[in-house]
């Protein structure tokens, strides 16, 4: 039991971090698409490491496999979000004939 | 269109199985009056909604089951993926915290061409989901629109790996060409 607590603060805490590096990464990035890049770390490792630190403190059961599944639903879905912001973005941008 | 009825029903029976087990898992109750009841809706769903699991090319109009691909290799190219997330996710991290920022971001074309739609809709988010590399834009003709935060992270995706991995899961031949003539690179952006 002492174990399986150690593993989940160890990969929520790591999660966390890449939560933060992405929060600071949306401040100090340039411009916009450099933003997205730094926002994409939390969606996916941030999200992998958070869900995989839940899996660990709840074990096998029913409840673990729905976890399992909400991030499963949450890796596909997120990018798609992702690439709508970017290609509305690009295409602003090449109308306007300007950059960013 | 011309089908084959036994094709489409091994196709059938598959989402009635997918189904069937997601709604155990959602409702947790082993008695035979709700596996019954869930048996029957699963199976009647499948029928319903089977047209909408097909995908169709829209160049050559071939059809396409959504569950048909090689599941063995698609769980080790997850995990290869995953990896892979983690590798560029500590890469972009670096150049966050880096005193000074020197990248310089580029959007890099590539072709590749493939049968199944959903190959390209796999690649475009697998593309999307490791850091460092966004998809802009998908065409017709299989031409990808990559924005990639340096020369590095563009390498990475221009060796071809996960193109060929992911041409394996759907059974089809790799054809990828990269289109280096038409890198933009994007200096002195705000």
């Amino acid at each position: 039991m002492i174990i399986r607590n150690a593993l989940t603060v160890f990969f929520m805490a790591l999660g966390f971090l890449c939560f933060l590096a992405s929060a600071v990464g949306v401040f100090r990035m340039k411009d916009f698409y450099c933003r997205l890049h730094a926002a994409s770390i939390c969606e996916s490792l941030g999200l992998f490491l958070c869900s995989l630190g839940l899996l660990f403190y709840e074990g096998l059961d029913l409840t673990g496999i729905k976890i399992f599944l909400v991030f499963t639903a949450v890796f596909i879905s997120s990018p798609i979000g992702t690439h709508i912001i970017t290609k509305v973005c690009y295409k602003k941008s090449l109308n306007e004939g300007e950059e960013n | 269109m011309h089908r084959r009825p036994t094709r489409s029903l091994s196709q059938i029976l598959i989402s009635a199985i997918l189904l069937f087990s997601i709604w155990i898992l959602f409702s947790g109750k082993f008695e035979f009056k709700f596996l019954l009841i869930g048996l029957f809706s699963s199976i009647i769903i499948s029928i319903i909604c089977f047209p909408f699991m097909l995908i169709t090319n829209n160049k050559s109009g071939k059809q396409f089951f959504v569950f048909d691909f090689n599941i063995l290799k698609f769980l080790s190219y997850s995990l290869w993926l995953i990896i892979e997330i983690i590798k560029s996710s500590i890469d972009v991290a670096k150049e966050i915290f880096k005193p000074n920022m020197e990248y310089e971001p580029l959007i890099v074309y590539f072709s590749m061409p493939f049968e199944n739609p959903l190959a390209s809709v796999v690649l475009a988010n697998s593309i999307i989901l490791t850091p460092g590399t966004i998809t802009i834009d998908v065409d017709g003709d299989g031409i990808f629109e990559v924005h990639a935060l340096s020369k590095k992270f563009s390498s990475g995706l221009l060796d071809g790996r996960m193109q060929q991995k992911i041409a394996e899961i759907f059974n089809e031949n790799c054809q990828f060409t990269p289109l280096e003539h038409m890198t933009v690179v994007r200096k002195g952006v705000k």
